[in-house]
């Protein structure tokens, strides 16, 4: 197939590169972890979908629910593509996670977060503790983020929360997808009252596990850096891939005509309104996030704005704030005013091209929390780019060959005419 | 009824399909001030009514931009600005909270959108009931008693004196044409 192929050319092409740039094995590692997050917001994101439906009990939406159904179900995938970085943390390389490396003497990890810090000749605000060390003080940096996080941020807790939270996620994505595709055959009513039942209790338990794991797989990079919005944040991007992906498939289904006729225009407006709503509130989150830190203004909060960029007071400053500025234009102006227009959302062509715009963008999202962490300067090579090739790649590949062993739609679903039927209202 | 001035042709229908052909018809003839009444909303009536999108978004978008720079200056100006030659009643406080500049943007977001989203709204709110004419206290139709049963169980199409197409005995044999169970003039007193 052509998806083995692309996602072989991707591992490859990141190897060899990786070979010629700094710190390969880490920057390959930091770039397999934005690609990682990637994919799982993606299933995240199907999840939220699939839920809310349920939740709301939602007849407009049965038509294209298999999709998400079938996203929702490939964290089984995820949970694959996760294994090498819980072998990092295994191993206590400190690759992807300072915290994580075994030799925790201060003198290690001290020297390990020195080189996190942007090095452009500047200080930046999480160095002053470093700056205290030469004046006498024996407070340094490095000690004190681990006596703050070592109860919390240590590899078998890490470990464990993951197998909890992958345990989460697959089972609600086993149950959603089964029972549903068991409705393709039996139209059984119950199997909807049973799964509106515990969108309830699924809907709690996926707010609590995603916001434990954007904690754990984005926030504990600066292990001394901590924002509450955090989760809420990494789930924006979530809700924007999934129904970004979900949208996609819907477009590119109708547009080479191969199941014609049976989307609405309604419900491609409906998920690009959806799409809308959460692009904004990407925005909404992010700048919460950024204003109250800018607001409070303590060294320890600010420092990590600062590694990304975010801060514009002399000598604090570095190239990451080119991407911040990027994704607030990129990520919220353009596509904010692009697609507002309902004829736009009607327009197939155009609407293809937001939404893969809207997923290439909330790559770098991700990208701009994890890569600055290690690299003072903004940079991007064909190790990141290889390894979020080949992770799409083998990420589509699991998701083409569970979508191809069931039913394109819900054809058992007692609301499927609703959905079928829906057209404008006004 | 010679000399009163009528107000509008109202045409009777018993059920929905009738009064979606009737609608079409009246659309392709060329009417324009015409309307449908019904005692429930008719999902995508607005085809064969022939109804062009509605200016409320722009409207509402105008507002918002107001509302935007409406706020802008609110808090450039409140806190942020002494002008020379303007009376001391009117002179910004120049708040310094924090050490923080006296006029930047993170600070002032929260305020311009929530004044974007309050002119939006209002505008929305507003530009709504100046389309529809509202609020109307008396319309000419209710003085008709068979158009009561518009909240109940029959279908109106409405043509307004005032089309340029409207002439009393030529609508009225149109509106027969299509089928109506009854057709009346309403008159306006």
């Amino acid at each position: 197939m052509i998806l083995v192929g692309i996602a072989l050319v991707g591992a490859v092409a990141a190897f060899i590169n990786s070979l010629f740039v700094e710190n390969s094995m880490q920057r390959f590692m930091q770039g397999y972890l934005v690609a990682f997050a990637f994919v799982l917001s993606i299933s995240l994101g199907s999840l939220f979908f699939v839920l809310v439906q349920h939740l709301m009990r939602a007849g407009w939406s049965v038509v294209v629910r298999r999709f998400s159904e079938v996203l929702c179900l490939n964290i089984l995938v995820t949970g694959l593509l996760f294994l090498p970085v819980a072998w990092s943390v295994w191993n206590g390389d400190g690759l992807i996670y300072s915290w994580s490396q075994s030799t925790t003497t201060t003198s290690a990890s001290h020297a390990n977060l020195e080189s996190a810090v942007p090095q452009n000749h500047t200080v930046s605000l999480v160095s002053e503790s470093a700056n205290k060390k030469t004046n006498g003080s024996d407070q340094t940096h490095g000690e004190r983020e681990h006596s703050v996080s070592k109860p919390f941020l240590n590899r078998s807790r890490f470990l464990i929360t993951w197998g909890v939270l992958f345990a989460i996620w697959i089972g609600l994505g086993v149950f959603y997808y089964r029972c549903s595709v068991m409705q393709d055959r039996s139209g059984d009513v119950n199997l909807t009252r049973k799964m509106e039942w515990w969108s309830g209790i699924a809907t709690i338990l996926f707010g609590f596990s995603l916001t434990l794991g954007a904690f754990d797989l984005l926030m504990s990079l600066d292990p001394a850096w901590y924002s509450t919005i955090f989760g809420v944040y990494y789930f924006s991007g979530c809700a924007v891939a999934g129904l970004a992906s979900l949208l996609l498939i819907v477009l590119l289904l109708k547009r080479f005509q191969i199941v014609p006729s049976v989307f609405s225009d309604e419900v491609q407006r409906d998920l690009g309104r959806l799409l809308f709503a959460f692009v904004f509130f990407w925005a909404y989150i992010g700048f919460s996030q950024y204003m109250l830190l800018w607001y409070a203004n303590m060294p320890e909060t600010t420092g990590w704005l600062v590694n990304r960029g975010m801060s514009t007071a002399t000598g604090y400053t570095n190239s990451w704030g080119w991407l911040a500025i990027f994704l607030l234009v990129a990520h919220f102006f353009i596509p904010f005013s692009g697609f507002m227009s309902r004829h736009v959302k009607s327009n197939s062509k155009i609407m293809i091209f937001w939404v893969v715009w809207l997923l290439v963008i909330h790559y770098f999202d991700l990208y701009w929390i994890v890569i600055p962490q290690s690299n003072p300067n903004l940079t991007i090579s064909f190790v990141e780019i290889g390894t979020a090739v080949f992770v799409i790649s083998i990420y589509c590949l699991a998701a083409w060959w569970i979508a191809t062993r069931a039913n394109l739609f819900a054809v058992g679903d007692p609301r499927i005419n609703e959905s079928l039927s829906r057209q404008a209202m006004y | 009824m010679t000399d009163i001035k009528p107000f509008a042709m109202i045409a009777e229908f018993e059920d929905v399909g009738a009064i979606v052909k009737a609608a079409e018809s009246v659309r392709d003839e060329g009417y324009l001030h015409w309307d449908v009444h019904s005692p429930m909303p008719i999902h995508g009536i607005n085809v064969p009514m022939g109804l062009r999108p509605t200016i409320l978004p722009w409207i509402t978008l105008v507002h918002g931009i107001v509302g935007l720079l409406v706020g802008l200056l609110l808090v450039w100006w409140i806190n942020a600005k002494t002008v020379t030659g303007v009376p001391t009643p009117f002179q910004g406080y120049e708040y310094l909270v924090s050490g923080k500049p006296l006029f930047s943007l993170p600070a002032n977001i929260p305020i311009l959108f929530e004044l974007t989203v309050l002119f939006a709204a209002i505008g929305t709110l507003l530009g709504m009931l100046g389309l529809n004419k509202l609020p109307m206290l008396h319309n000419p139709l209710f003085q008709s008693d068979r158009f009561r049963r518009v909240t109940a169980d029959r279908f109106f199409i409405v043509i307004e004196a005032d089309d340029p197409k409207f002439e009393v005995d030529e609508t009225q044999n149109f509106l027969n044409s299509l089928g109506a169970s009854a057709v009346e003039v309403v008159t306006d007193d």
